[in-house]
């Protein structure tokens, strides 16, 4: 079967009658690279992604796909998909980081502004930079990463907090890694 | 406003960035505007939505489904047949 003619209110139809076939066509190919991206732009490197991705399996299956019975068409499905997959992997990074010590945290942190980038790295940046289509984020890596300015400062300047800098730095970092088309994070 | 988990829904913050959203959800999401998780949900939903080549170019996790996902999964027509016959039951 051509799962990939069927609309939203098919798919849907299908899940909540637990047609398997058609559940691992929507996990495993319709959303693998959705929820891949969402989880590059939520965490930072050093988690088991496939565990997190098994986790918000379950949670969209827990009571009968109740995430799927809530869904009213008002949207495309994988708008909404990716609301509540952003959604679950932002609780589970504050639990993550509610557990982890506050030493562990600061390191992280700190690391994430020693990228070190050599010249060559720098002249790559800069030709993929022009290609960001969020210019929020290509204001982000061309001041902290290449400018090396203060974060205090540029978050000031952004009238968003530094926690909230560390954050959309990351996902400029996610963004320009996949214009870049490279395998590695810069996170090292 | 901090947290907004109680007063938006998923399905009403979906309806919002696919522009389907009614004056009074636009209202409740605006007041959550300064949150930083809300800003940082619709930036990324913005983008997977405007750029849908950067997913794709993006790795594919081939995650296993759990067994457990179809575990306890009730047929809906079961449930319905479910519950007529429990209705069946107080009526007898």
């Amino acid at each position: 079967m051509d799962y990939d003619l069927y609309d939203d209110e098919q798919l849907v139809n299908g899940i909540l009658n637990n047609d398997r076939p058609l559940i691992e066509y929507f996990f495993q190919k319709k959303c693998s690279k959705l929820f891949s991206y969402i989880l590059l732009n939520v965490f930072d490197g050093n988690i088991d992604k496939r565990e997190l991705v098994s986790e918000l399996y379950l949670f969209m299956a827990n009571n009968n796909w109740a995430v799927f019975r809530k869904f009213q068409f008002r949207s495309s499905l994988m708008t909404y998909v990716s609301v509540v997959a952003v959604r679950f992997f932002q609780k589970k990074r504050i639990a993550l980081i509610d557990s982890m010590p506050a030493e562990e945290l600061n390191d992280k942190m700190k690391q994430a502004y020693n990228s070190g980038f050599t010249i060559e790295q720098r002249m790559d940046i800069h030709s993929a930079l022009k290609k960001m289509p969020n210019a929020r984020y290509r204001k982000v890596i061309e001041v902290l990463d290449l400018q090396d300015v203060q974060p205090e400062k540029l978050a000031k300047e952004m009238n968003v907090t530094v926690d909230n800098l560390y954050n959309i730095h990351r996902r400029a970092l996610v963004q320009l890694r996949l214009i870049m088309g490279r395998k590695e994070d810069y996170y090292g | 406003m901090d947290n907004f988990d109680n007063f938006i829904s998923d399905e009403m913050l979906a309806a919002y960035i696919d522009g389907n959203a009614i004056p009074i959800e636009e209202s409740i999401i605006g007041n959550y505007s300064d949150n930083e998780e809300l800003q940082e949900l619709l930036e990324i939903v913005s983008d997977i939505k405007s750029n849908p080549e950067l997913i794709d170019s993006g790795e594919s996790l081939q995650a296993e489904i759990p067994d457990k996902l179809f575990e306890g999964q009730d047929n809906p027509l079961e449930e319905i047949r479910r519950n007529v016959e429990e209705s069946d039951k107080h009526l007898m």
